[in-house]
């Protein structure tokens, strides 16, 4: 007869059984956040190794809170600046440190991350709805014929490769005049426009509702991943939402699902940037 | 509800940095795209900013704004003190300044004109 023991803890490293998975996984944003530059992927890097090899919960919450306590100097310093997934890591920082030093660490990260997962898409509704530019469509249509992350989409759309360059040159050099707009952007602007709406609501409302929303929560964040950075993969903000809704699951088959959407996206956007970006 | 308040406080602190990024949005032309805001792909300012330098001759020189450093900060929170700062920086290479702007794009389908954020003269 086996019996379960409740009081040895477990020292394998990510073990999707082991609630400690979802911080070990979280190491691993601050690579993908940081990787920038050689001076931030360093730093990125050694905060992963550090953090996988302490084991001590002692010790854990102090590495935590000095992690915070760094990350929150650079969040100052470069406020102007500030990339938001950069800022959700700093947040991250913060709230893996308070969950460990009380009880209960697992329960309150898992409720920290609801909530925080809650806030940055209220905010990302907020800022849409505030702007005239995202209501009307203008937005999307101008994301669509200059930004180049957008290109392959822009070209699906029936824009020609020279008509986005050419755009995209006008911009670069600050000219003014008439941009190319072609093919169904214009339609596809205002369903991109209203699409994104419905789905950053969806997501803020689910996870609000918690557990009342059961799978469904996991599966419109899922959904908004596959959508939204399927088309352009900011693999630093899609790797954070993940880790944290990694938090909010307790099976190991959950745990799994989260780290491999988030590894998939890694390796996808790697791919993607250098076909599409160069 | 002992210990809620440990739920509350990241939530409550992003709240609130993102309303003191609204803030310096409304009162100092910052980028709405950064700054901890979450408001990225809103709107059609942000990351297409464009720095304006004009020499003692008349010609004029435009640096996109999404390059790293200097620049990039300037063109994010055009205050007066990043501009000299960006002016400093460039005078420092070798580049005679008489006024230094900060340009957003606008953006009325199809046309493409631009707007002054902030200007700078004779740095």
């Amino acid at each position: 007869m086996t019996t379960l023991d409740l009081m040895t803890p477990r020292r394998h490293l990510l073990d999707p059984a082991d609630p400690r998975f979802a911080i070990q996984v979280a190491l691993f944003s601050f690579v993908v956040v940081v990787h920038s530059d050689v001076r931030r992927a360093i730093f990125g890097m050694v905060v992963a190794v550090v953090g996988l090899l302490i084991t001590d919960r002692r010790f854990q919450i102090w590495f935590w809170w000095a992690l915070t306590t760094v990350m929150t100097v650079w969040f100052i310093y470069e406020w102007p600046t500030l990339d938001n997934h950069v800022a959700l890591s700093v947040y991250w920082a913060g709230a893996i440190a308070f969950a460990l030093t009380g009880p209960d660490w697992e329960i309150t990260l898992a409720k920290l991350a609801r909530w925080m997962i809650v806030t940055v898409f209220g905010l990302a509704v907020f800022w849409k709805l505030a702007s005239a530019d995202f209501i009307s469509g203008g937005f999307f249509e101008w994301t669509l014929v200059v930004d180049p992350r957008f290109a392959p989409l822009s070209q699906l759309l029936g824009m020609s490769g020279e008509a986005l360059a050419a755009n995209r040159e006008t911009v670069v050099v600050a000219g003014s005049g008439e941009l190319a707009v072609g093919g169904a952007v214009r339609v596809a602007a205002q369903w991109l426009s209203w699409g994104t709406l419905a789905l950053e609501s969806a997501v803020a409302i689910l996870w609000g509702l918690g557990e009342r929303a059961g799978k469904w929560r996991h599966l419109v964040l899922g959904l908004f991943a596959l959508i939204t950075y399927g088309l352009v993969p900011v693999v630093g903000f899609g790797f954070m939402l993940l880790v944290m809704g990694l938090a909010t699951v307790a099976t190991s088959k959950a745990r799994l699902g989260y780290a491999s959407a988030a590894l998939a996206l890694f390796l996808y956007a790697a791919v993607w940037n250098w076909v599409v970006l160069g | 509800m002992r210990g809620n308040w440990r739920i509350a406080v990241i939530p409550v602190l992003m709240v609130v940095v993102a309303i003191a990024h609204g803030v310096r949005v409304r009162a100092f032309d910052e980028n709405p795209w950064v700054g901890a805001g979450f408001g990225m792909f809103a709107e059609i300012d942000g990351p297409q900013r464009a720095i304006e330098v004009t020499n003692p001759a008349g010609g004029v020189v435009v640096f996109p704004a999404n390059l790293d450093g200097t620049l990039a900060r300037a063109a994010s929170f055009p205050t007066s003190g990043e501009l000299r700062r960006l002016a400093d920086a460039l005078e420092r290479t070798g580049v005679e300044i008489t006024r230094l702007r900060v340009l957003r794009p606008v953006y009325t389908s199809p046309q493409l004109t631009w707007e002054e954020v902030a200007s700078l003269d004779n740095p």
